[in-house]
């Protein structure tokens, strides 16, 4: 615990964004279904579920260093790849899987956000 | 082999026949580049378009081009000008300044003023060690001695520092107060913490000045066997009013400077009164040294001015009230305004080269991704050619330039709704980060970008360059959407630039029938603003093309052309928010912002402006009553039913990405026509902050009827008329289908008109117009 005289203080609103990912995740879990990652499986844009939106917006809210990304290759096919979150640092690829398609691509990342939601 | 890459920029961004251009190149891993030129018809790569297309052009410059690595001095710092090498200091001396560090635990060393070869160590400097703490250090070639302050530096917090180094007795005794007041810091009187430190070491080593050292504030000489001098040790943060004695200045006369008091007249080597130079309109980059040799020092990468200094009290929000309060020059390590690399090759506008958008297109090895360049530019015409004329938004352009929003923004997933797509350009050029950033980004120590300049790689300023976080073209090559329409059709179109429209006002397009805008031209300063309207009064037919236009007020630097200011703050869709007193720009003399702040919001001009953006999807258009009414039913003739632009190359629709919409209440003209209009857009679509007074739950597509874009027309005085899509994604819309699609439809409708002199389209029922509803 750093000293009150000390300049150099760690920031306690991450303890209070840490209790309301609690919350989030504990309700996430609670109405995830087989159906939800289905209809974002369909890939169908714009209008999407109450349960499937909230979903999609912790998945997006998630830190910098949480969040996934899609890496265009070369040979037309696409992977995951994770930000560093810290300036300056490159994103590394997740997985060695390549989609044949985008839509796949982001259906892979939905599916990873699923899988630290649920933590398994 | 080390990876091929290839970057380059040229000196200007609009040019005419028979004016020069010269193009400068960086390269990796060759020595020879094939170069053509190229006029450039259409960059997205999108299947439901015609792909990228460009016609190569006979021209002396295609060929192979000798090509070779070039360094860029990244940092923005101040160098004096001392030919008679007067701060060569032989005896004592004092150095002093008031300083607000950003970064003081960065973790390298900062140099904050002195004249200090890192290389050699040899010289002196007063800065900030690896650990946060101010130190003073000597070097003789061989030998460095350091007196360092007891307690860190705190960030965004001003101190007086200084130091007092007598060269006979090798005594050095460091200053460090803290100056803070209710306004100027981050943190005010109630922190508990001690800001002072007064420490004395006896030197054993005296400084040795080597004649060649240049002395520099916030940064230091450094030397490479490839790159020959630079500058490094740079220093992040705001310095105010620093000074150099010619003796070691006792503690009362430290405490008296620290109090705003100058030095002793007859110990000042130079003192550089940073509050000096302001005007009505503005501050140039030469930072006055009223001190006897007159030892100013010139900006470099474009340090900011126009920043509050140690003594703003908080009531004075701009430099034009009082000078005196903004003293405060703030330095980054990461800017770049100017890669200043040798020029490559260069070219002559060939007299017949027809207007219109070039490049000089570059390959190295593969020649695909970034083993392959495309240096842009316009070719103005040499006097105006056609009827119509395509406003090219290069200050917009400037704005985005090098945009890194993937990487290191947290909002850009939540605001786009979809995760990034990131190419191997993109990596690369995040990885090395020698091109500078766009006024989007943050620097190092997260302050806002505020200048963009084209002297340096712009990634995203190319063809086929799709925007990684929404993975679309943006900007330049979604432009290319509108010009490929233009090719298309076959008009006679000339091209100029907003740098054009600045310089020259309104006479440049006065001999135009008809001017069309880019799709998101958001970025105009007030001469751009002023021609534009002074052309639609005088007759002039605008075609407003995009959304969210019309929108920051900028200036261009009087005394470097290239780049572009703009001051974020207040409200707005905005990347960053300019500090409280910051918001007037350096450049002008201007306050910055939202134009509609200033009184004057796009609906005035366009009938239109920003309600909405999102991403993911857009929409198509709904013919709305007036569509109908006989005055304006020939702009959607030939559209069966009500919808317009069901297709296009940004999600598939016409209204989309940024949305505007009329609304009287910000000055839309009384008798503008909504002919068709969007909406029922995802909940991606969020209002504008500009909108909201409380916020409330449900401001988003599904919800608020606001979100939409809205088609409109108004007719002006003399003939002029304004047509506007009210949305970025209209442009992108039009090569859609072989080009035949209703959006282009309409546009061919509104541009056949407005391309006839005389009374527009409808104008015979002038008289029950104004009775009508």
């Amino acid at each position: 615990m750093a000293d009150d005289n000390e300049p150099q203080q760690p920031d306690k609103d991450i303890h209070v964004r840490d209790h309301f990912d609690r919350m989030i995740r504990s309700y996430l879990r609670g109405v995830l279904s087989d159906e939800m990652i289905d209809e974002h499986r369909r890939g169908d844009p714009g209008h999407v579920s109450e349960p499937l939106a909230r979903l999609l917006a912790w998945c997006q809210r998630r830190p910098l260093s949480e969040q996934y990304a899609v890496k265009a290759e070369a040979d037309g096919t696409f992977r995951l790849i994770r930000f560093a979150g810290r300036r300056g640092n490159l994103p590394r690829y997740i997985g060695d899987e390549r989609y044949a398609t985008l839509q796949a691509a982001r259906h892979g990342a939905f599916l990873r956000h699923v899988s630290d939601l649920t933590e398994k | 082999m080390a990876q091929q890459k290839i970057f380059g920029y040229a000196n200007r961004i609009s040019v005419r026949p028979g004016e020069e251009i010269t193009f400068h190149v960086n390269c990796d891993g060759a020595s020879e580049a094939d170069a053509q030129l190229v006029k450039l018809i259409h960059g997205d790569s999108n299947p439901v378009g015609p792909g990228h297309i460009e016609a190569e052009v006979d021209s002396p410059v295609n060929g192979r081009w000798a090509v070779r690595k070039q360094f860029t001095q990244l940092g923005s710092y101040l160098e004096v000008t001392d030919p008679g090498r007067k701060l060569e200091v032989a005896g004592s001396f004092s150095l002093m300044a008031f300083i607000w560090p950003t970064l003081p635990h960065r973790g390298s060393r900062q140099t904050i003023l002195g004249r200090w070869d890192t290389l050699r160590n040899t010289g002196y400097a007063l800065g900030i060690n690896p650990a946060g703490h101010l130190e003073f250090w000597v070097g003789n070639g061989a030998e460095v001695d350091y007196v360092t302050a007891e307690l860190p530096l705190l960030a965004k917090v001003w101190y007086f520092v200084g130091v007092s180094y007598d060269r006979e007795t090798g005594r050095a005794e460091i200053y460090q107060e803290g100056v803070l007041n209710r306004y100027n810091s981050l943190v005010g009187k109630v922190v508990p913490y001690d800001f002072a430190s007064h420490v004395v070491q006896q030197f054993r080593f005296k400084p040795e000045n080597r004649a060649d050292v240049p002395f520099i504030i916030a940064g230091a000489r450094d030397e490479h066997a490839l790159r020959g001098p630079f500058v490094s040790d740079r220093y992040a943060g705001k310095i105010d009013r620093p000074a150099i004695c010619n003796r070691a200045l006792a503690r009362a006369e430290m405490d008296h400077c620290r109090k705003g008091g100058l030095p002793p007249a007859d110990a000042i080597l130079a003192y550089w009164d940073t509050s000096m130079g302001y005007t009505a309109h503005g501050v140039r980059h030469e930072v006055i040294d009223t001190g006897p040799h007159g030892l100013n020092a010139r900006g470099f990468n474009h340090p900011v001015r126009g920043m509050t200094g140690w003594n703003w009290t908080g009531k004075d929000d701009c430099f034009r009230l009082d000078p005196s309060q903004y003293g405060g020059i703030e330095f980054h390590p990461d800017a770049v305004t100017d890669c200043r690399w040798e020029v490559t090759e260069r070219m002559t506008v060939p007299a017949d080269l027809k207007s219109g958008i070039y490049a000089v297109r570059l390959r190295i090895g593969p020649g695909v991704g970034i083993a392959e360049e495309y240096i842009v530019f316009v070719v103005r015409p040499a006097k105006p050619t056609g009827k119509l004329c395509f406003l090219v938004p290069t200050a917009s352009y400037l704005a985005y330039g090098n945009e890194v929003l993937s990487f290191d923004a947290h909002i850009i997933q939540p605001m786009t709704g979809q995760p990034p797509v990131v190419a191997d350009i993109d990596v690369e050029t995040y990885e090395h980060q020698e091109y500078g950033l766009s006024t989007y980004d943050h620097h190092e120590d997260d302050a806002g970008v505020c200048f963009s300049s084209y002297l340096r790689p712009i990634i995203n300023m190319r063809p086929k360059y799709r925007m990684s976080s929404m993975n679309i073209t943006w900007q330049f090559p979604a432009d290319l959407s509108i010009v490929a329409w233009i090719d298309h059709m076959g008009y006679e179109c000339d091209f100029i630039t907003d740098e054009d429209l600045d310089r020259e006002g309104v006479d440049l397009l006065r001999p135009y029938l008809c001017v069309m805008s880019g799709t998101h031209p958001e970025y105009v300063s007030e001469k751009m603003l002023d021609a534009q309207e002074d052309y639609i009064a005088g007759g002039g037919r605008l075609i407003y093309m995009g959304g969210n236009g019309y929108y920051w007020v900028v200036g261009f630097d009087p005394e470097a052309p290239a780049c572009m200011e703009v001051r974020k703050l207040d409200s707005g869709m905005r990347a960053w928010a300019a500090k409280p007193g910051e918001h007037y720009l350096q450049t002008t003399g201007e306050k910055s912002g939202l134009w509609r702040n200033r009184g004057r919001a796009p609906q005035k001009l366009t009938g239109v402006g920003f309600i909405a953006e999102g991403f993911e999807t857009s929409a198509p258009y709904r013919k709305m009553p007036d569509a109908w009414h006989r005055t304006v039913s020939w702009i959607t003739e030939g559209v069966e039913g009500e919808i317009i632009g069901d297709s296009g190359l940004a999600y598939n629709g016409a209204a989309g990405v940024e949305l505007d919409r009329y609304d009287l209440t910000l000055g839309t003209p009384p008798h503008t026509k909504i002919i068709a209009s969007s909406g029922g857009h995802s909940d991606n679509y969020v209002l504008v902050t500009e909108e909201l007074l409380y916020a409330y739950a449900g401001l988003t597509g599904s919800l608020d009827y606001r979100i939409r874009g809205d088609i409109t027309y108004f007719t002006a005085p003399n003939d002029g008329a304004v047509f506007s899509t009210g949305s970025i994604a209209y442009g992108q819309a039009l090569p859609a289908h072989g080009f035949n699609n209703s959006a282009a439809r309409v546009l061919a409708n509104v541009v056949n008109a407005f391309l006839k002199p005389g009374r527009l389209p409808g104008g015979q029922w002038t008289v029950e117009e104004k009775q009508w509803r």
